[in-house]
């Protein structure tokens, strides 16, 4: 064997095998404080990455949200697997980053009503001019149950898409209690209306 | 800021579904009344009876909005379209 070979080989091993541990021997006390830091560091990157990309558990208020969501005391879990508005439907209940107040950590739960190139109602119905939108490419369209105390899309307009960060898919009062999958109320219309139509024309 | 749009009035939605929102014209047209129809419950809710009354109550009243789903993934609020689309 070269000797070129062996210096090298014998540099690996070196590399592959654990150095002897300095701090733990010499200062088990700090070991414990370096071990559980980093511990502590691991489990907030962790938490970190499941709240963005996972799951949410939150409280929520307001009045916007009657009577899907109490104005308070309910709980919400979000799923982020919809964020930036992927894979969501007319109908869904969607989390937002504020539009206008989101630095300050303002985040709001809305109805989404359109999605990029849908046609909606740009004020409630019957209310105003009566004139209608078409959502622009890359935003939606997000509207409060409850129209009357609700600040949403008919206030500052569409919102982009990247404001998004997920779907509510349950809800629960404090610790799981009364919990309750969402359904998408975007219903077929109730067959008695179809024959109601039918009758006046 | 969000973007500006065009407002229109709902008896002339036939003319502009037919545009995505890229202003591409949409193949093949759509014809709004052949989608399927959907409505969406949403609510005006409010206190009944004095501010600080523990008797007060919220009450919600029902407003329906009615939607078209079309085959393309298109959807379309038709609540007040619904209404005016045969004259």
């Amino acid at each position: 064997m070269s000797s070129r070979l062996s210096y090298y080989l014998q540099r690996s091993v070196r590399f592959l095998s654990p150095a002897p541990p300095v701090i733990a021997n010499r200062y088990p006390r700090l070991h414990n404080v370096l071990w559980v830091t980093k511990a502590a560091g691991y489990a907030l990157l962790f938490g970190h990455l499941i709240t963005t990309y996972g799951f949410s558990y939150t409280g929520t208020w307001g009045v916007s949200m009657l009577p899907s969501i109490a104005s308070s005391g309910d709980f919400v879990l979000i799923s982020k697997f919809y964020r930036h508005g992927r894979g969501l439907e007319v109908g869904d209940l969607v989390t937002y980053k504020h539009p206008y107040h989101g630095d300050q950590g303002l985040y709001g739960i809305k109805r989404l009503v359109g999605l990029p190139g849908d046609f909606v109602l740009r004020d409630s119905p019957g209310a105003k001019e009566g004139v209608m939108i078409q959502v622009p490419q890359g935003h939606c369209w997000i509207v409060g149950d409850n129209l009357p105390l609700s600040r949403d899309s008919r206030m500052f307009g569409p919102i982009p898409l990247g404001l998004i960060k997920g779907k509510v898919i349950a809800k629960s009062q404090l610790f799981g209690r009364d919990f309750k999958w969402m359904k998408n109320p975007l219903q077929d219309v109730a067959d008695d209306m179809h024959d109601e139509e039918d009758e006046t024309i | 800021m969000a973007p500006l749009v065009e407002t229109f009035h709902p008896a002339r939605l036939q003319q502009h579904i037919q545009y995505q929102a890229d202003g591409k014209v949409r193949k093949p047209p759509v014809d709004l009344r052949q989608c399927a129809l959907k409505e969406l419950i949403q609510y005006e809710c409010d206190l009944r009876g004095p501010l600080n009354d523990p008797k007060s109550k919220v009450v919600c009243d029902p407003v329906l909005k009615l939607f078209r789903k079309c085959a393309n993934g298109l959807t379309v609020e038709t609540t007040s379209w619904e209404d005016i689309h045969d004259r």
